[in-house]
């Protein structure tokens, strides 16, 4: 049996020269400052998941383990279930540099001289995601598009003055939760208005925007898929000196939508789209763009290229005034940890598409093949369109002749994981079925869901 | 000279190069967006080699714990193991929906439920939620959690405290959530100033937020009169989990009278930074609490894993979906390598290795404060010239810099953590010891600056950079 635990390379020669140095006879003398009575007298109860095997295991039981529980999860599918997060193909060469040591182990770049790889891979990224949003200034990275929401609103009640915010209830539903949980805190007013035939009802945001709104907060596409109108939303909002957020959780629709042809003021939202896995839900990363004038109320990192002290080019963070290490209880907000390598991921991914690339998957192999599914499971006796007559990118909501539930169970006998049951977050849509298509479903994928969905729809589901 | 070390990989693009590849399609295209769709986004056009040289290029710029040692205090750097990336990287965990079918995911909710009940004996918590993304991410959730539930009280508390050495995401998390923020005052010894805080705590006050060790390094042996003292005007005591390297098998924040706690499980549990993330901030409350955690929590019954969200006082949601998964693997992955003995000896090995370093560098003349105390994990310096320390340090010893001006002006913060060995200390030490003699003799200065640079580039000019931001390169 060995006599050191992994990860620790001091030997009991160490030790005893160490202790000898400080000058202490034990280990347990350095713990003197912690009262006797407050100290734990015996080992730590960690049950192992392994009926026959006890804590620690060797890093091959780990692995066996490890490897036995993931086979567990069922992933080997078909995926038609979008909702936020986008099973889009991954290049090669974008999970090996995520895994580099150089990228994957260092701190936050604060001191610049030892991290130019970091600097310039955010200064690049940043590039990258105003290019693809059309405004000037990006942040590099928050946690995840819900909590960039949270963000952005905060945002832009702090660039108003103002203190009332106006969401949609077309907007992700965890989003709203999410937003709602925050803004419990402190002095807010959040109106949530209604949806007409699957977009932002327009005349219900009217009724509610005034002089007291901050920010009108919109996703497009919405949860539903559909392509909102922007420039309404917009001319709303200006016209009260509101800010208009626009909200993007497909972050592929930038590359045939660009926010601010429409006037966003504001680009918040999720680009787990670009490169970074479906993980179970995390880690994405969030993202907030907006113009140059209100950069000193943007949350997060953001780095600057500059110089050193011989004029040679050089990044660094810029505006540590704005964060909490330095700002304290004045920060713009608490973020510290953010989501930098997931960044780096967008980065290579953009890279690795390019303009022509990009479009090509967005529009061909996205939005077409989603019309293209969305019209073949149209013509299947039973299903019809929910919120007809809308532009959509690659989402799309049908009505359902059964129960959704069931009606999945029997598509994972098919190894195919439907879409999402609607009524999970809207009682007012049971039985309606949210459909995703990206890439990874071609057009033989959709054939066959078609041929299952008619097949069952004739059989029935038992 | 250079101008550059990289070019941008904008000024590497040429149009008609690509690097992507895609299946060609048979359907019909079809006129979908019209006038609403975007001009070319301006990304750059260049070869897989391309990006693999500008990628590999980059990253030889950076500095990392692989390579050399990073004793950044209060941010625990310790060696990231391959192993919990390999593990994490299985298909299986990496290429699952979170709302695929519960009995699809039954083996990433058992990871879940078991990392859960590791980190409640660990730090004697009830549940956690496995939410948030990052240490700030969880005190935020916490901050909410006490707030709701004073409010279930019907008790109006609008003041959470903090003590003045704290982590400045104590401060940030408590004002933009609302409420207010008052600072508690450190007595000589680097402790919470006893008489300070029984004059603040008032019964407006909601919530304490304690890291304790302390960031100077330091136990504050007061603990037990400190949560007696908020407990007795009702009020609750967080944990900032920052410096859990320390104590893990030798006390348990929970034992002490902490009610909420975060853990930073990019430091203590071995996941990497990441350059700055992606982290994840898992907070544990007391049983009395547990109403009120994040939906959903994981739940096992019988034997099958759910999701549970009827949590009758939730505050809500804090993310999408549930947590960093990825990281959260990690973390569990590096909880059962270890085992019980294992995490105790890391925290025994890290005070050992902290002390050493301490009284070396006392022995050298370094001077240390709060140095007549044994550390905990991190030690703290003084020094005159910290700025031309920590960067010469890096320039010609290509060593990390720790943690400067941080708790106060002009201190060094180091944490040499549990995974260095001995050798690496004492070099590291050396080099701190040459460096202090050249900034105290203008000869020897000399000579080191005709020593060989490590650092890409020479000293930034942070000045320019502040003045005149450059946030994003424009098109040509």
């Amino acid at each position: 049996m060995k006599d050191n635990i992994s990860y620790i390379p001091t030997t009991k020669k160490d030790l005893s020269e160490m202790l000898s140095e400080i000058g202490v006879n034990k280990i347990d003398d350095l713990f003197e400052t912690i009262p006797q009575k407050l100290r734990l007298n015996s080992e730590l109860l960690l049950p192992s998941p392994l009926k026959k095997i006890d804590l620690p295991l060797s890093e091959i039981e780990l692995s066996g383990y490890m490897q036995e529980i993931s086979a567990r999860n069922n992933s080997n599918c078909k995926y038609f279930l979008g909702a936020g997060c986008y099973n889009h193909y991954i290049p090669s060469i974008v999970d090996l540099f995520l895994k580099m040591p150089k990228f994957y182990t260092p701190y936050t770049p604060y001191k610049p001289e030892t991290n130019q790889g970091t600097l310039q891979v955010m200064y690049e990224y940043q590039t990258m995601m105003c290019r693809l949003t059309g405004l000037e200034v990006s942040n590099a990275s928050l946690y995840d598009g819900a909590t960039a929401m949270v963000e952005a609103g905060k945002m832009a009640a702090r660039l108003t003055g103002r203190n009332e915010i106006i969401i949609s209830k077309s907007i992700h539903p965890e989003y709203r939760q999410v937003f709602n949980t925050y803004f419990k805190y402190g002095d807010w007013k959040v109106i949530e208005v209604g949806i007409s035939n699957g977009k932002t009802n327009l005349k219900d945001l009217e009724q509610n925007i005034s002089e007291q709104t901050a920010a009108v907060i919109v996703q497009s596409p919405n949860f539903f898929g559909i392509i909102e109108d922007m420039n309404q939303v917009a001319r709303m909002a200006h016209k009260h000196s509101s800010l208009y957020i626009s909200l993007v959780v497909e972050a592929l629709s930038l590359a045939l939508i660009k926010p601010s042809d429409f006037g966003a003021d504001i680009v918040a939202g999720e680009a787990q789209s670009f490169g970074n896995h479906m993980s179970f839900g995390g880690p994405h990363l969030g993202f907030i763009n907006c113009y140059s004038k209100h950069k000193s109320k943007l949350p997060g990192r953001i780095v600057t290229k500059t110089e050193d002290a011989d004029g040679k080019t050089a990044y660094m963070l810029w505006g540590a005034a704005r964060e909490q290490h330095i700002s304290r209880n004045r920060a713009t907000s608490n973020i510290c940890s953010n989501h930098a390598l997931n960044a780096l991921a967008v980065s290579i991914y953009l890279s690795w598409y390019g303009n022509k690339g990009l479009e090509e998957l967005a529009d061909m192999h996205n939005m077409q093949m989603a019309h293209y599914a969305y019209e073949k499971i149209l013509k299947i006796h039973g299903y019809a369109a929910t919120f007809p007559e809308n532009a959509f990118f690659n989402e799309f909501v049908v009505n359902c002749p059964h129960s959704v539930g069931a009606l999945n169970k029997k598509l994972l006998e098919h190894s195919i994981v439907g879409g999402l049951e609607l009524g999970k977050f809207y009682s007012e849509y049971k039985n309606k079925i949210l459909f995703c298509v990206t890439e990874q479903t071609n057009q033989d994928d959709i054939d066959e869901l078609a041929d299952i969905l008619t097949y069952l729809n004739e059989k029935g589901l038992k | 000279m250079e101008k550059e070390n990289v070019k941008l990989i904008f000024k590497e693009s040429q149009d008609g190069r690509v690097a992507y590849s895609l299946p060609k399609t048979a359907i019909k295209k079809k006129d979908l967006l019209g006038e609403y769709k975007r001009k070319t986004p301006g990304l750059p056009e260049v070869s897989e080699r391309q990006i693999a040289g500008h990628y590999q290029n980059l990253a030889d710029l950076n500095f990392c714990p692989y390579s050399e040692m990073d004793p950044l205090g209060s941010c625990t750097m310790k060696y990231n193991p391959p192993l919990m990336e390999a593990l994490a990287s299985l298909p299986g965990f990496l290429n699952i929906h979170p709302y695929q079918n519960e009995s699809t995911i039954q083996g990433a909710l058992e990871a879940m439920y078991f990392l859960d009940l590791y980190l409640c004996e660990i730090v004697g918590m009830a549940k956690f939620t496995l939410q948030p993304s990052a240490g700030a991410h969880g005190e935020s959730t916490g901050i909410m959690i006490g707030g709701a539930y004073f409010t279930s009280k019907a008790e109006k508390r609008t003041k959470i405290l903090a003590p003045d050495s704290s982590h400045g995401t104590n401060p940030a998390s408590i004002t933009n959530l609302g409420f207010e923020y008052e600072q508690v005052n450190s007595n000589g010894q680097g402790w919470v100033d006893l008489k300070d805080l029984e004059k603040r705590m008032t019964e407006d006050v909601a919530i304490f937020m304690l890291t304790n060790p302390n960031t100077y390094g330091l136990f504050d042996p007061n603990i037990d009169k400190i949560a007696e003292i908020i407990h007795r005007k009702g009020g609750l005591l967080y944990y900032d989990g920052a410096n859990l390297n320390a104590i893990m098998g030798k006390y348990r924040p929970g034992d002490l009278g902490f009610d909420i706690a975060h853990i930073n499980l990019h430091k203590t549990f071995g996941t990497p930074h990441g350059m700055g993330g992606p982290g994840a901030g898992p907070t544990g409350v007391v049983e009395k609490l547990k109403d009120f955690l994040p939906i959903p929590t994981v739940e096992k019954q019988g034997e099958k894993y759910t999701l549970n969200y009827s949590l009758e006082h939730t505050i809500g949601k804090v993310k999408a979906f549930y947590g960093n998964y990825s990281i959260l693997t990690k973390a569990f992955a590096y909880i059962l390598m270890l085992g019980p003995e294992g995490l105790r000896k890391v925290s025994e090995t890290a005070v050992v290795h902290a002390n050493y370093m301490q009284e070396k560098l006392k022995k050298k003349g370094f001077k240390f404060p709060y140095g007549d105390q044994h550390c905990m994990h991190e030690c703290v310096m003084k020094h005159e010239n910290i700025n031309t320390l920590g960067h010469l340090l890096s320039e010609y010893f290509k060593k990390l810099q720790a943690t400067i001006h941080f708790p106060e002006a002009n201190f060094y913060m180091i944490e040499p953590t549990e995974t260095e060995t001995k050798e690496s200390i004492d070099e590291y030490i050396e080099a701190m010891v040459e460096v202090d003699k050249a900034i105290k003799d203008p000869i020897v200065m000399e000579e080191l600056e005709k020593r060989k640079t490590f650092t890409p580039i020479r000293k930034i000019n942070a000045k320019k950079g502040m003045a005149r931001p450059c946030l994003r390169e424009k098109e040509d």
